[in-house]
């Protein structure tokens, strides 16, 4: 059975400050949300499980993915899909280029069907026909729907999420909020969401943990 | 140290401590001067001066050469520094301000040979602005007076600080967002001074440091140029290092050993210039201090009166540079269409194409190894830049002090390890060659090509790395497909400035060339001595246009790439 990603007596430090220390399990299909004022080291938190550590933190405990530590894994290779507060499109690559970046190759995959598979996943989320188009020009709520979906074909076994709603203005807020969490829910991976907003936590609809 | 450092110290500092030392060398020798024989009686270490200093210091002139290399030294970046504060303090607010910095910038593309060869046309006896005058005042004869090559070196002071009052002023352009200037203007003007007085005393104190390396640069530079030397420097005697040169090149040994010590004593200028920069520096810190600590102004008259010529003077001076070098290049164009052009006619009495056939039949080979020099040199410059900007940033640890490296080229005389680095090339025999001028041209790009690109690499958002990362890109498609294509524009600019700076150099196609190389640019200095106008306004337009081309495609060529990505400009 898959047990999602776990963390196991997880502490962080600053030199002799400790920032946190939690153990937690998000299953797959739950998002599981981290709370807390700026400071209480909760962006410190993702980049420890994504494996982007910096070297002023020293970390304590294990990261599991599906039962695998993944403490020692490099960050391209953990397959943990990353959401930042912008949708972060690559500015040098058109809309479909971007969701080809991280698209998994399957083996005996023509471009053709490589391309299929991309208008289908601009399709569902309402985009079709925007593959050539160059990301700067779609609107915000655009920008984060394709953000979203990039993440979703590199098809990560889990999903971080920093704060993901807190630049875009309130209307699209709530309605990227309800879209990002349908769609993670509906691909059924474990998602770990920071935020210091409890609107974002209630819609997450999972445990909440305050640091 | 990191092995990037290291590396840095291998391709770059190493060959410039070689070059230096074996500059310097032949000066301590035990080569008497006259017949070449062994000389047993000199000893060094018994204190006694070796034969070449007695000779150098008993060369006709030498003082005055040296005098005039420092003044140049000093008084180029004091009037390049003091032109580009004041029309900063002045043009705060105006968008003439803004519109003058943009036209200055294509000046910084000019090569300096160029540059002088436009300002003695412009100046010169028969010169544009003498014409005009006469138009005026209704001579018929040309004035009695020497501007160009006068002893005083006014000329050549003038001629390095229009091509370097652009270059500081880009440099403070770029590090003036980091000062906060408004904010300090604006607090020093609820107390009471005025905008221009403000600016000088609250912004200008925080600006200074840094702009500091780069004013260095144009200290060693403007006390040891030779191309600008030879063009406006006086000719009896000539500046010290445009003498160097000239006993560098000559045949005998005993000139070599000549020009050996007067490479120690151009050093030693260089260093003295520097030097007295830095005691101007503490008297200049002092004086701000006596001044800040005297208030701020009550009696408004006097004040209003100082700060109005503060703010014309400010508002003068660099529109003024503008306007020379724009009229000298007026003036190199009428010359190269010219058959004939009496005295005091503004415009040529009789027009030609002559020069332009005549300069068209010869330029193909310059042409070929100039732009071959430029790519080699600047190619391996972005590549080497490239893969230690790299490894640092993978190590994860801090920078070391690269710095210091970089900037050694600029901060020795180029004369000075030149020639030292050519007298390694013939100890080796490695013969004149393209491969050879390219590499002496790679020590003066590597620090350009450098600092630009890394400023690409603090400026760009780490977090696009970590995204490609977590979408399963490795390091290198980290590198290829994300650092690559989103620093374009700043690769770009680093190769433009670049092959602008190559296609310029003078000395080191020179001297590594052994006059075997020859290139746009020392075709069009070689001319130097010819007296033909419409010839020197050819070929100086020449040699400006390939890098007025880059500089034009560095604007250019990211709008074009990325016309469909909006994101990128």
């Amino acid at each position: 059975m898959d047990t999602g990603l776990e963390l196991q007596n997880v502490s962080l430090s600053v030199g002799s400050r400790q920032l946190l220390s939690l153990s937690c399990s998000v299953a797959p299909g739950e998002v599981i949300t981290v709370m807390g004022a700026s400071g209480t080291g909760k962006s410190t938190l993702l980049a420890f499980i994504a494996g982007f550590l910096g070297d002023a933190f020293t970390a304590e405990g294990r990261v599991l993915l599906a039962g695998k530590e993944l403490n020692a894994v490099p960050a391209e290779k953990r397959r943990i899909g990353l959401l930042f507060q912008d949708a972060l499109l690559f500015p040098h690559l058109s809309v479909a280029a971007n969701l080809k970046f991280g698209l998994g190759r399957k083996v005996g995959e023509s471009p053709r069907e490589r391309d299929l598979r991309v208008e289908l996943a601009l399709d569902s989320i309402g985009l079709a026909g925007f593959g050539d188009r160059d990301p700067a020009s779609l609107s915000g709520g655009q920008q984060s729907r394709v953000a979203l979906m990039r993440l979703l074909l590199s098809e990560p076994k889990a999903i971080l999420l920093d704060e993901p709603f807190s630049n875009l203005d309130m209307q699209l807020r709530e309605e990227i909020r309800t879209f990002t969490f349908d769609t993670l829910r509906a691909a059924n991976v474990p998602a770990f969401l920071v935020t210091h907003d409890l609107a974002d936590a209630q819609a997450a609809g999972g445990k909440i943990i305050a640091l | 140290m990191s092995w990037s450092t290291r590396l840095l110290f291998l391709v770059l500092g190493a060959p410039l401590l070689i070059g230096s030392v074996l500059a310097l060398a032949p000066a301590f020798s035990q080569y008497t001067l006259s017949d070449g024989s062994l000389n047993d009686s000199f000893n060094l270490f018994a204190g006694q001066i070796p034969p070449a200093f007695i000779a150098l210091f008993s060369t006709p002139g030498i003082a005055t050469s040296a005098i005039t290399s420092l003044l140049a030294g000093l008084l180029t970046p004091a009037l390049s520094l003091v032109s580009v504060f004041l029309f900063l303090a002045a043009s705060q607010r105006g968008r003439a301000g803004k519109l003058i910095a943009q036209l200055s910038a294509p000046v910084l593309a000019i090569p300096h040979a160029a540059a002088a060869f436009a300002l003695a046309l412009l100046l010169s006896p028969t010169g544009i602005a003498s014409r005009i005058i006469a138009s005026v005042a209704g001579w018929q004869l040309p004035p009695d007076f020497l501007f160009i090559n006068h002893p005083n070196s006014a000329a050549l002071v003038l001629g390095l600080a229009l091509k370097e009052a652009p270059f500081v002023l880009l440099v403070a352009l770029a590090a003036l967002p980091s000062t906060d200037a408004p904010r300090r203007v604006a607090l020093a003007r609820t107390l009471g001074y005025r905008p221009t007085a403000a600016w000088l005393l609250t912004v200008a104190p925080a600006l200074y440091p840094l702009i500091r390396l780069p004013l260095f640069a144009v200290i060693v530079f403007a006390s040891s140029t030779v191309d600008v030397g030879l063009i406006l420097g006086p000719s009896l005697p000539p500046t010290l290092s445009v003498r160097l040169v000239e006993w560098f090149v000559a045949p005998e040994i005993e000139q070599r050993q000549l020009a050996s010590a007067a490479a120690l004593l151009q050093l030693f200028i260089s260093l003295l210039a520097l030097g007295i920069w830095l005691i101007f520096e503490r008297l200049i810190a002092r004086a701000y201090a006596a001044i800040a600590a005297r208030g701020a102004p009550r009696a408004a008259s006097t004040d209003m009166r100082f700060e109005a010529v503060l703010t014309a003077v400010g508002n003068i001076l660099i529109p003024t540079s503008l306007v020379l070098v724009l009229m000298g290049i007026t003036a190199l164009c009428f010359a190269s269409v010219s058959a004939q052009w009496r005295y005091p006619a503004i415009l040529p009495t009789a027009w030609s194409l002559q020069h332009w056939s005549a300069a068209l039949s010869t330029w193909q080979t310059p042409l070929f190894n100039a732009i071959t020099i430029a790519l080699l040199s600047v190619t391996a410059a972005i590549a080497l830049s490239l893969i230690m900007l790299e490894a640092q940033t993978r190590s994860k640890a801090g920078t070391t002090r690269l710095s210091t490296f970089l900037y050694l080229p600029l901060l020795i005389p180029q004369v000075v390890f030149v020639s030292g680095i050519a007298v390694f090339a013939e100890r080796t025999q490695l013969s004149p060659s393209l491969l050879l001028v390219a590499g002496g041209h790679f020590f003066f790009v590597m620090p350009y090509v450098y600092l630009t690109l890394q400023s690409g690499y603090a400026r760009l958002d780490s977090r696009w790395l970590l995204l490609a990362k977590t979408l399963g890109a490795s390091t290198a498609g980290c590198f290829w497909r994300v650092r690559i294509p989103l620093m374009s524009t700043q690769l770009i600019t680093a190769a433009m400035l670049g092959l602008t700076i190559s296609l310029s150099l003078y000395l080191p196609t020179q001297i590594l060339g052994a006059g075997r190389v020859p290139t746009i640019t020392t075709e069009a200095i070689a001319l130097v001595s010819s007296g033909s106008r419409g010839t020197i306004g050819t070929w100086a337009l020449l040699q400006s246009a390939l890098p007025t081309l880059c500089f034009m495609l560095a604007l250019l060529a990211p709008r074009l790439i990325w016309s469909n990505r909006k994101g990128m400009l």
